[in-house]
This record gives structure tokens, sequence and C-alpha cells, in this order.
């Protein structure tokens, strides 16, 4: 057994077997083949070391023509590897004396080294790339063409991988994949957003777990305390086991709420929301019960391809979330890219500190062409229905009256052109920077509507960057200068009688609903998944205990302190929910 | 990797020590992850026919990038 702590991300419980995939996606089919199979186990490994050799004789001769000798070195590297005496007795050792299976033989023993060499000094640490690519070649000469992708499962699975893409989790097969665990990541990484989104537990910033684990092995994750249990003991399977028993007798106990309204129990309605990065996410939204979308990301149709999304992928994009949606509130927000690691890689020069660079409206207002084509298709698609636009990372009324007369040219090409819009909706703003939290009441007069963003608002607040596991521990909502500021920015929504929604991770975080609620919140938009456990909450709770709670938060000055009183407060009101 | 490539031309079995671990010269995986600190002192230790000759050529080719050598011929 071996336990390893990460960031947890999607919380919950998930117990199978893992998928192990390196950059090409192999997942070893079996651990440990019958007694009398290892001779034909070593024949096999024989015979895959042999055309592997072939192989990288064949690239050292193609390297040495078209680039140099020198390049061409490599591969003898690789082939002095390949053949290293040491490494074949440790595969005859495991498929002899463990009867394992040759694929499986040949990960584990160069995982084990990649792992040695992980840790010692950077000219030999460089070494692990080249056992990988070893391990990638012996593994595909052994599998053959069974290359295994997630897209078609038989079994349930975990998936344990250094990082997963976009297109890698969007052909997802979700009948299958139980969980997520990487070995990279934070709390705002794409795969921590993926996993929220389809309720599935996810742990990230795991390290070397793809080094640790083979496919196979049993594997726990514990999303909600950012746990990874490798090959658990009977004790442990046990108590998880029990664990995730009671959750999907907790989550089957919530489907009864979904057409119910959420409305507290004394007669406050309140609007929930969700969040959705994918159009497909739409329907997932209305079948947990929420009444419309709250965030719509649209960094999707940059991310998915190598070239710029046209006016008409916008578009379609727009339309196939509102044809869902004819009659309900969507939240479209313009392009929030910039910090990314996508956009990053591809920059010319990386920035050096990209969390504070050029990203979001601050991106947009220096590319303008895609920036007019993405609101030229929101204010199209939006005729004839609720949708309204927001735009990300305000941190001052220069960017928002500039962004706004962006659009107020837009409108006039588009009517120039006879072209059908919506030159009237209504235009919004994430209040995410403490820049803006503390002018939101002269922002509260130059807009329709504010919706509050929790992550950053609390990076830059804090100072804290919580994909850094050395100060993930610092990240929270609980502390009283972020709760400070989110009352202001209610406050000033009240004052100037504009709508308050908070689409950030707090607003999903059954811990703060009763709060927020008493600090005067009354639009929450969270993750698909978090839509019922909110529901139950807001229906069991009045808005008096709300406001009494909100009372004695703000009145208490450190976070440890807030934490144990909403943590109590909410295990009154919700009992089953399984939490750190 | 050139070290182990010269242990590999000699039919002598060879060894390489840190003091610790003893491993075989001419596995790349095993010297490599015995030389991993600078300023190791390592013995080598050369049994077969060519074995002086095999522990003169491995520390003459080392005595520059792994820093002091001992030799030890049996």
């Amino acid at each position: 057994m071996k336990v390893k702590k990460g960031i947890g991300v999607s919380p919950g419980v998930a117990i199978a077997q893992a998928v192990v995939l390196n950059a090409e996606e192999f997942d070893i089919p079996q651990r440990h083949v019958a007694v009398d199979l290892a001779q034909a186990e070593l024949a096999r490994l024989r015979k895959a070391t042999a055309v592997s050799k072939k192989e990288i004789q064949e690239l050292r001769k193609q390297t040495a023509e078209k680039i140099d000798k020198k390049t061409a070195g490599i591969f003898d590297y690789h082939l002095m590897l390949l053949e290293d005496k040491e490494l074949h007795k440790q595969f005859t050792a495991m498929i002899v004396g463990s009867h394992a299976a040759a694929e499986y033989a040949v990960a584990t023993v160069l995982r084990n080294y990649a792992k040695l060499f992980h840790d010692m000094p950077q000219h030999l640490a460089d070494r692990v790339h080249d056992v990988y690519d070893i391990e990638k070649r012996l593994l595909r000469n052994l599998i053959g063409q069974h290359r295994q992708t997630l897209a078609h499962l038989k079994r349930n699975v975990v998936v344990v991988a250094p990082d997963l893409s976009p297109s890698q989790t969007a052909a997802m097969d979700r009948e299958h994949v139980l969980g997520i665990a990487i070995d990279v990541g934070g709390q705002t990484s794409h795969t921590a957003i993926v996993a929220r989104g389809l309720g599935l537990p996810a742990v990230v910033g795991l390290n070397d777990l793809t080094a640790d684990a083979a496919g196979g092995d049993t594997i726990i994750i514990d999303g909600t305390r950012g746990v990874v249990v490798l090959n658990p003991d009977a004790e442990t399977l046990a108590h998880y086991q029990q664990m995730a028993r009671q959750q999907v007798e907790f989550l089957h106990s919530l489907d009864a709420l979904r057409d119910l309204p959420a409305t507290t129990s004394d007669g406050h309605e309140v609007l929930l929301l969700g969040n959705i990065e994918f159009p497909r996410e739409t329907a997932t939204v209305l079948d947990k019960g929420g009444q419309g979308i709250g965030l719509y990301r649209t960094e999707f149709l940059y991310l998915g391809s190598d070239t710029e999304p046209s006016e008409e992928d916008h578009y379609n994009a727009y339309r196939e979330v509102l044809n869902l949606c004819p009659d309900r509130s969507v939240v479209i927000r313009t392009l929030d890219l910039g910090a990314d690691k996508y956009t990053q890689s591809r920059a010319r020069i990386p920035e050096r500190n990209p969390m504070l660079g050029l990203r979001s409206i601050r991106f947009c207002l220096q590319h303008l062409p895609a920036f007019k084509t993405q609101i030229r298709a929101i204010l199209r698609a939006a005729v004839g229905t609720r949708a309204s636009m927001m735009f990300p990372l305000l941190t001052s009324l220069k960017e928002l009256r500039q962004a706004k007369a962006i659009m107020r040219d837009v409108i006039e090409d588009l009517e120039e052109e006879g072209v059908e819009c919506a030159p009237d909706l209504p235009v919004g703003i994430m209040v995410e920077t403490p820049s803006a939290a503390l002018q939101c009441y002269a922002f509260a007069q130059e807009v329709d509507f504010f919706s509050i963003g929790t992550n950053d608002l609390i990076q830059y607040t804090l100072a804290v960057d919580r994909g850094n596991e050395r100060v993930a521990s610092l990240f929270t909502g609980a502390n009283p200068a972020v709760l400070r500021l989110l009352q202001e920015i209610i406050r000033a929504g009240q004052r100037y009688d504009i709508p308050v929604s908070m689409c950030g991770e707090l607003a999903g975080d059954p811990k703060y609903t009763v709060l927020l609620l008493g600090l005067g919140l009354r639009t929450f938009s969270v993750t698909p998944s978090a839509i019922p456990e909110i529901k139950k909450i807001i229906r069991g709770v009045t808005m008096e205990r709300a406001l009494a709670v909100a009372n004695r938060v703000m009145k208490l000055d450190s976070e440890a302190e807030i934490n144990n009183y909403l943590r109590m407060e909410m295990h009154k009101l919700l009992p089953e929910a399984y939490t750190d | 990797m050139q070290f182990v490539e010269v242990a590999q031309q000699y039919g002598s079995t060879i060894e390489v020590s840190n003091g610790t671990r003893s491993v075989d010269a001419k596995s790349i995986m095993s010297v490599m992850l015995l030389a991993g600190t600078q300023g190791t002192v390592l013995t080598i230790h050369a049994d077969g026919d060519d074995a002086q000759a095999a522990a003169d050529a491995l520390v003459a080719l080392v005595a520059g990038g792994f820093g002091e050598m001992e030799d030890e011929v049996g």
C-alpha cells in the first residue's frame, strides 16, 4: 500500500483499477500471467527487444545521414540502455520470479529506474526521458497495435497520467472512467475543471504518481482530501468502499430535489445556475435542476484547435447552448485566455509571471480582431434569447469603457450591414481582482450585473498560487479580507440594483452556501455536479439563520475559526456530505 | 557512457564500487546511478585475463571526469 498526497480538485471517492497513460497512451493490459507462461513471456520480450533494436539502428542511420553523426550518438546510448544486462536481469527476475507479464515487467523496472534518475543531479535527471523513450518503444513492440485510448474502455478504471490534454479529456469514455489522478496541475487546471464538471473525483499535483503506479494496480482516489492510495490494504479498501457506498446513496437522495425550486425554507427565492466549459454540458446542468447557465466559458473554442475560431464557430457554439435554454439566463464570458499553459507554450516569449501578465480582457484589448469576432458572434446569437455578455478580469474602469466602446463599434458595423443582432443585451463584468472589488460602487453604475469570480479574487487578494503545493494550503475563501471584499461587492449590487451572482468555486462549496446567502447573494452559478447539493442546503435553511451565520462570521478574525464554524453549520444541514 | 563502452570491450568481469555499493561496470544503468554525485571515490575491480589492461584503460578514461580514482586488480 502506498499513500500519496496531492491537491483534491473534485470531491468524492473512486475505487478502480488504474489505467496508466504515458504520452503515447499505453495501458498495460494485464500484470501477471500463468506460471507456465514465463518462458513464452521471455520470448516475447526478446522479440520486442530485437525489433526495438532494429528500429533504433534505423533511426541512428537516418539521423547520421540527415543531421550528423554526433546527433545520431543519442541512439547509441539508447541501444546501450536497451541491451543493458542489469535491466534484462531484472526483467527476467520479475517474469520468472513473480510471473509478471512482459509489459508489466518492462513498465515496472523502467519506471523504477526513471524514479531513481528523477532524484539525481540535473545532468542525470534528464536521462529520465531516455528511459521513458525505451519504455515506450518496448511497450509498443510488446502491445503492438492494441494501443488503448480513453475513448473505448471495457472496464471501470481510474485514469493516471502525467497530464491530460483537452482532447484526451474530451474523448474520455464517461461510462467507465471513475476518477482521475495526474502528476501536474492545480485547482484551476483544465483537468480540474473538467473533472468537477463531470462530477468525477480527481486529485492533481501528485508529482510522480505515474512512476509509482502500474496499469492494473488497484487505486483509490479521494478527491475530497486530495489523497491517492495505491494497492490499498484490506482495511483501507473496506473503509473507502463503505464511503463510496454512502456517496452513491447520498447522490441518489439528491435526485429527488431535481424539479424542486431553490428556495429557502422561509420562502426566499434563489437562482441556481450551472457553469459550463463545453456546449454539451448544458444538458447536464438542466438535468441536475439548474435554472440556466451562469458562466459559459469560451476558451474551448481556442484550445481545441490550432486555428483561430471563425465567427461562425463562435456563433454555432453559442446557439447550441441558447437553443437548449430559449428562455433561461445564459451568461457568455468573453475569452479568458493568457495565463494557461497552452497560450504560454505557444507564445513567442513566455511570460515570466503569466498570472500578472497579458491575460483575459488585457489580451482581448490587444487582439482586437479576435475580440471583435467573438463580440459579433455573441450579439448575433443573442437575438431572441436571455443571453448576456460578461468581461473577465477587469482592474480599471478604463478597460470596461474600452471594451464597451469596442462593443458599440461592433453593433454599428452589424447595423450598417443589416445583420440582425441584440444590441441591448445585458453586459456585466467578472469581479475577480481586488482592484475591481474595491471600485465596485463605481463599476456598478456602468454595468448591468456582477459575477464574482472567487478563484482569481482569492489568488490575487491573498497572493497565493494554489497550484503551488508549498503554499496551496494558504488558499482559502475563509480569509476575513476575502469575505470583506465579497460583502462589499454584494452591497454595491444592492445599492445600484444590479444582480450579483457568484460563479467562482466558493459558490459550489457547500460549506459557504449559508454564509453567502446571509451576505445577500441570491444567484449561485456552480459546476453542474454541485447543483443538487447546493440546492439541498438552500432549501434547508431560513434567511434568518443565514443572516445570523453571516453576522457571526464577519466578526471572526481567523481563518481557522471561520472554517470550523462554517463546517459545523454545514454538517447541521447536510450531515451526509463527505468532507475533509 | 564511454566508461561502459570501454568496459564492454574487455572480457574480464569488471565491477565498480563507490564504497557502499558495487555494480557491473558493463551496465550503463547501474554505472549511471552509481556515478550520480561528483566527488565520490570509485574503486574498479577487474577479474579475468585482461583485467589489468581493462582497469588501466578505465582509470585513464575517468581520471579527468570523475575525480579521484583507485584501482585494484584481483
